[in-house]
């Protein structure tokens, strides 16, 4: 899977040297709880799509404000907006169809 | 002595290569507390230790402008810059709800601060510190130049919202909360009086109408909410805030770098201003969480 920063999955940062698998791929992040973040979001976005694979994730934002997402999958493409806490997603939100908070 | 900003391990010695040589071991196996505050306060980019050394004397340096406008400075860098804390963000145009989380987590935030000026003042020998915490603890729970008691004066903002005072009273505090008061508790009561005075009262920084000349993008809230707010109570209540904090926190300042000078517990000073900082920030989010609680329940 495709991700758009050269650093870390989730916040690009260079520090730490914390791998995990992710859809497939041996996938750097700079420690567990971005990893937690990412690994949850993927899940996420799989169970809200009901895709069976991601092929590109692309993030912007940070833990404060949040992250404005866009994922695709072969010719499908999702936008969506999602916050976490310790590497649990608090917020989730698929761009125009409204706020899923999680319970 | 020193302590880690981020975990909060002593060491005994307060030598900058100790903190920087800490956090590059933490960095390096991959230790999530340390990497957020590198990436927070000093880099996102992995660098030498050497490097990581610098940028550390460098944070740490107050030497141009003194300690009292560093704390000034790194306070705004953080609340008030260009990604505010969230609830700084929601108090640019308050709504019922931001009003009642602010009310419920504040009122315990309230009480351990009586408590906290309370063991500052029993552990100093210094009178002019004493006075300044009996003042603090004076004007919290019996107000000042007939002014009504800042506690008071919190809950009637509440109750002015709709959020009854035995509500209030009877609440337990979020998580977030519970973390930062435990934090100030243990401070406050345990470790050295100015380190205490630092954890607490820099805090007052939230409400300082200055913040802008020190560099901040926002402020605490609009002044015109002052002619224009929610309801009288609240304005009589951020209007209390506003005018005291700027003077609590200018003042409080100055006795900490006065002390902090002649006992060289600067450095240590600051450190401990970064930990109780970061405790804060969670604190006003969790102002804002609660808040959001009362969003969807009402």
């Amino acid at each position: 899977m495709k991700t758009n920063y050269e650093g870390c999955a989730l916040c690009d940062g260079t520090w730490g040297d914390y791998w995990r698998e992710i859809e497939g791929k041996n996938t750097f992040f700079c420690c567990s709880i971005c990893a937690d973040a990412f690994e949850n979001m993927v899940n996420r976005v799989k169970k809200e799509t009901g895709w069976k694979k991601i092929d590109s994730v692309s993030i912007e934002g940070n833990y404060s404000k949040g992250r404005d997402c866009v994922a695709t999958s072969g010719d499908k493409r999702v936008e969506y907006f999602f916050r976490h806490e310790d590497g649990v997603i608090t917020e989730f939100r698929l761009k125009g169809q409204g706020t899923s908070p999680v319970p | 002595m020193n302590l880690c900003p981020a975990c909060g391990e002593k060491f005994l010695d307060d030598e900058i290569s100790t903190i920087s040589s800490h956090f590059y071991s933490m960095a390096l196996s991959s230790d999530p507390t340390h990497i957020m505050w590198l990436n927070r306060n000093i880099s996102k980019t992995k660098m030498q230790q050497y490097a990581l050394n610098d940028k550390f004397t460098e944070f740490y340096d107050f030497s141009k402008e003194g300690l009292s406008m560093w704390i000034k400075k790194r306070f705004v860098a953080r609340f008030f810059n260009d990604d505010p804390n969230v609830f700084v963000l929601d108090m640019q145009q308050p709504s019922v709800y931001t009003i009642m989380g602010y009310v419920t987590e504040h009122y315990h935030f309230l009480k351990q601060w009586v408590k906290s000026c309370a063991y500052i003042l029993g552990r100093t020998d210094f009178s002019e510190i004493q006075k300044y915490e009996f003042d603090n603890i004076s004007e919290e729970y019996f107000g000042k130049d007939g002014q009504p008691a800042h506690v008071d004066l919190l809950l009637q903002m509440g109750e002015s919202v709709g959020l009854k005072k035995g509500e209030v009273i009877s609440s337990v505090p979020l998580e977030k909360t519970v973390r930062a008061l435990k934090y100030w508790n243990h401070v406050c009561s345990s470790e050295h009086w100015l380190d205490a005075m630092v954890s607490i009262h820099s805090l007052e920084l939230i409400a300082d109408k200055n913040v802008k000349d020190y560099g901040a993008k926002y402020a605490y809230f609009k002044p015109e909410i002052l002619n224009d707010g929610i309801t009288k109570e609240v304005v009589q209540f951020l209007k209390a805030g506003y005018e005291a904090d700027q003077y609590h926190s200018g003042d409080a300042l100055k006795l900490i770098e006065k002390y902090a000078g002649q006992l060289k517990m600067e450095r240590e000073v600051q450190s401990y201003f970064l930990r109780s900082m970061d405790f804060f920030y969670g604190y006003l989010e969790a102002r804002h969480e609660r808040g959001k609680m009362y969003e969807d329940k009402l």
